[in-house]
């Protein structure tokens, strides 16, 4: 088989500028909760799969034998080929799941402890070098705490931000969301329907002002056990931001959680020479859009 | 690219071709109709019941739906409200079910872009439905829901909730055909997300499709220590994450199902809201094995699943207690006037339960000599305790007049208390006096590992010997309690008698407005034994509670209840009882710490009479 090759020229829109580059090497952190590697699919775009479940997919379709899957997230992080140097730089894109392990206080399901990626100082530093060079890293839901701890002036997430998974307190359910930005209003539309599969999702309250924010939603969520829900008005849903020569997205959803309608347009607006191989169009033909 | 990249895109290009493992085909990525394949749809959930407001997923088997000219249609008495076209795949229609729709299947007719799709009966009415509040629950958590039904028909020890794998329902209760509520405990690894909760009435099932949300955060708690032994008081320290405990907080023990009362709590320290520590007494007969530990602090709850295990203590024979009886217990036979007789006696070495039998908080509040609910009145003084029994009235002293008196039962829930352990004392003990001696024979019970010692054969009255005291022998056991002979223990009651009058068989009968007067060949009870009798197995006229009228006669052969005390039961097939009672001295084993235990005999006799 031969490899893909794209051309990428990030930086297309008026508010963007971003050095001309290809995508040819994508990863794709598992995790537990989101599996954007099921979209990726969908767009026929391949990808590198790291092993990164915490106790294994809350969500249908989970793959069927793990034991295919020899490379693990923190190798992905950390870890250096003799020849090449550090494996997160041979990547153009990287994905990170919501339910990645190592970026929570505790595993969601126990008393154990999951801090092992966002407190390791080379990693953290791995990262922020990485999108500096140029690289992209889109991250979803739980696993904020990267974007956190490697860039915590930009987004600023609900609760203490110096506290890990304060932020976990969306509630679950449907958001009509509102587009911010022009990328996201010419691919998916002035209004969107977001989707929160899960509970206790990670809420931003405000972002710094060279943050793009891309969808936006009057959102419930959890003040505390005793005061129940409140609202939180125009909270962003789906950021991103310029580092270096690199690009950081976070959402705030899951994009296997999304229709295609919207997340396929969404993906391919915002990473911008991903190798699609035109399943989006295809949808946006058939509904008559 | 340079020859690190061209490894990764082969791998890349490895894992796209393993299923499952990398990429697969996009949904629907070719254009050919014959290549995609039949249209087919999927209405989800495929029921509601009537009256119900719901959310319908419409699933296409491929891109088929279109924005803007997508309509559906549920027939008549399903209101269509909305419906929102998501992608080509999937289309979401809000409902409203009319109270009086017609039950049974439907067709659901999908009209895209003016062509009109007939799903055959993809979608049903049902009469019965029902929600749940809350419907979410923490992983780890234990929690009260409430159940509301519509016409549901649910029945107590029949209908059963379900909530699916990792959500345990501990209790259900019916409170009427359209109301329950259950205990559920969400276990730590529950899988995150919605879920259908159903109910079961025997084959009858009804679905509340995504019923119940599992919250992706766990409420949880680590409990130290792992292993602990009989009749040990243990210090335990509780680590929660996302807990409340307070001073509210309550910890309660669980095999299974089942709550424990054989380690008891006796005192709880928090220290703050995530930690506490306390203080624990294991019962000496508590049942070996896991215990699940549930930490309530109000409507919080956590269920720790095989917290800790209670493990063997070692067996103090210094601790030894005797239960040792000799009886004689006869009845009268209605059809024959025959006496059935039967000669029991039976000893049992123990280790008395430490602590003791746990009383219920109801009867514990009657007898703690505090003012539990502060309405000024203690223990027998409050009206609350007017029916435990430890408030219950007096029954007759010796010698003295009849009394008429209700009987109690205890108050509050029944207690499971452990049972104690049992030692044995070698393959025989002897009960020997001057007369004769009686062997009992050392038997286990399979189911529970009770050691006790038994006659071999049934005992006559021959092996009863009237006024004598028996030595209890000890054959002995190695590995258990040694030989050993306690010397006068068990008394025989002074002599034998027997009922001359009424003759209490052939259905006997008795006028209340007439006075009981019986008869009897004296028991020569005096000094030192006592005789009684009684009249039960009715209820009391003043309040229709189990009563009886008793005495302990003057042993002379004759004595009376009145017209007076008979009238103050109800009319009923009653029992008459005499029998004449003896207690032991108190008395130990040499090497053990309990002496006090006491023996008794009697020579009891029963019949039946009707008192009209």
């Amino acid at each position: 088989m031969t490899p893909l090759l794209f051309t990428l020229a990030l930086g297309c829109t008026p508010d963007q500028n971003f050095a001309e580059r290809s995508i040819e090497m994508i990863a794709v952190a598992y995790g537990d909760f989101d599996a954007v590697e099921l979209n990726l699919n969908r767009l026929e775009v391949p990808h590198q799969l790291y092993e990164g479940f915490i106790s294994g997919p809350a969500y249908d379709e989970g793959p069927e034998d793990l034991d295919l899957i020899s490379l693990e997230v923190e190798y992905l992080f950390t870890g250096e080929t003799e020849s090449e140097g550090r494996v997160l730089f041979l990547n153009d894109v990287v994905f990170v799941n919501s339910g990645t392990r190592g970026f929570g206080e505790y595993v969601y399901n126990g008393l154990d402890r999951d801090d092992g990626i966002v407190t390791d100082g080379v990693a953290i530093d791995n990262v922020r070098e990485y999108v500096e060079d140029g690289g992209v890293l889109v991250v979803s839901d739980w696993a904020y705490e990267l974007v956190e701890a490697a860039w915590p002036g930009q987004i600023e997430f609900f609760g203490d931000d110096t506290a890990l998974d304060e932020a976990q307190a969306g509630s679950v359910g449907r958001y009509t969301a509102r587009a911010g930005s022009d990328a996201v209003r010419d691919a998916v539309g002035d209004e969107v329907s977001v989707s929160y599969d899960f509970s206790y999702w990670t809420v931003i309250e405000a972002v710094a002002s060279d943050v793009d924010v891309h969808l936006s939603a009057d959102v419930l969520f959890r003040v505390s056990d005793s005061e129940g829900e409140g609202t939180l008005p125009d909270a962003p849903l789906l950021v991103s931001f310029e580092v270096g020569n690199g690009l950081v997205i976070y959402s705030t959803f899951h994009w296997n959680a999304q229709s295609a309608a919207l997340a396929d347009p969404l993906l391919t607006a915002l990473v911008e020479g991903l190798p699609v191989a035109g399943a989006a169009e295809d949808t946006t033909e058939d509904t008559g859009e | 690219m340079n020859a690190a990249r061209a490894l990764w895109m082969v791998l890349s290009a490895l894992l796209l071709a393993l299923p499952g493992a990398g990429c697969s085909d996009a949904k629907d990525g070719g254009s050919d109709e014959e290549e995609l394949g039949e249209l087919s749809f999927v209405v989800s959930p495929p029921e509601g019941g009537q009256g119900q407001a719901m959310t319908v997923l419409l699933d296409a088997s491929r891109s088929a739906f279109a924005f803007g000219e997508t309509e559906v249609d549920f027939g008549e008495g399903v209101e269509v409200l909305s419906v929102t076209v998501e992608d080509g795949w999937t289309a979401i229609a809000e409902i409203q079910i009319d109270g009086g729709a017609d039950t049974g299947a439907r067709d659901v007719i999908l009209s895209i872009e003016g062509r009109d799709t007939t799903l055959a009966e993809a979608f049903r009415v049902r009469s019965d439905s029902f929600e749940i509040t809350p419907d979410n629950g923490k992983m780890g958590e234990t929690l009260e829901v409430e159940i509301y039904g519509v016409n549901t028909e649910w029945q107590s020890g029949r209908t059963w909730v379900n909530f699916g794998d990792d959500i345990e329902v501990v209790s259900f209760t019916v409170l009427s055909e359209t109301v329950a509520e259950a205990t559920v405990a969400v276990a730590a690894d529950a899988a995150p997300g919605w879920r259908n909760v159903w109910t079961e009435d025997g084959s009858h099932v009804v679905t509340l499709y995504d019923g119940f949300l599992v919250d992706r955060v766990a409420i949880a708690a680590t409990w130290d220590p792992e292993d602990v032994d009989q009749g040990e008081v243990v210090e335990f320290t509780l680590i929660g994450r996302d807990t409340n405990f307070s001073n509210a907080t309550g910890i309660r023990f669980y095999d299974g199902d089942y709550e424990m009362e054989d380690v008891v709590v006796d005192a709880i320290t928090v220290i703050d809201s995530e930690n506490l520590w306390g203080r624990m007494t294991v019962s000496n007969a508590a049942e070996l094995g896991f215990r699940d530990v549930l930490v309530t602090t109000g409507e919080e709850g956590v269920m720790l699943r095989d917290a800790f295990e209670v493990m063997p203590g070692s067996v103090g024979l210094d601790e030894v207690a005797v239960s040792l009886s000799f009886n004689v217990v006869r009845g009268i036979d209605n059809g024959t006037g025959d006496i059935r007789e039967s000669v029991n006696s039976q000893c049992i070495f123990y280790i008395p339960l430490d602590p003791g039998c746990p009383q219920s908080a109801e009867a514990a509040a009657c007898s703690d000599g505090v003012d539990n609910d502060y309405d000024g009145y203690t223990d027998c003084y409050d009206t609350d305790c007017e029916q435990d029994l430890a408030c219950a009235p007096s029954g007759p002293q010796p010698y003295d007049a009849n009394v008429v008196i209700e009987l109690r039962e205890t108050g509050g829930d029944p207690h499971d208390c452990p049972t104690p352990q049992t030692v044995s004392a070698g393959d025989y003990v002897w009960l020997e006096s001057p007369a004769n001696v009686v062997t009992l024979v050392k038997n286990i019970d399979p189911g529970t590992g009770l050691i006790y010692y038994a006659p071999e054969s049934a005992l006559t009255m021959d092996d009863y010997v009237t006024d004598q005291w028996y030595d209890l022998h000890l054959q002995g056991d190695p590995d258990a309690l040694p030989e050993e002979i306690i010397e006068r223990i068990q008394p025989t009651v002074p002599a034998d008698y027997e009922l001359l009058t009424p003759q209490l068989w052939g259905n006997y009968s008795h006028d209340r407005e007439e006075d009981f007067t019986f008869t009897w060949t004296p028991a020569q009870t005096y000094p030192d034994a006592i005789l009684y009798s009684s009249i039960g197995g009715t209820t009391l006229v003043a309040n229709d509670a189990p009563g009886s009228v008793a005495t302990y006669p003057w042993d002379d052969g004759e004595w009376t209840f009145s017209s007076s005390e008979l009238l103050q039961l109800n009319p009923n097939e009653v029992s008459f009882t005499l029998y004449s009672y003896i207690e032991g001295t108190t008395f130990g084993l040499k090497d053990s710490i309990y002496q006090s235990n006491l023996t008794e005999s009697y020579i009891y006799l029963s019949g039946s009479m009707n008192l009209e």
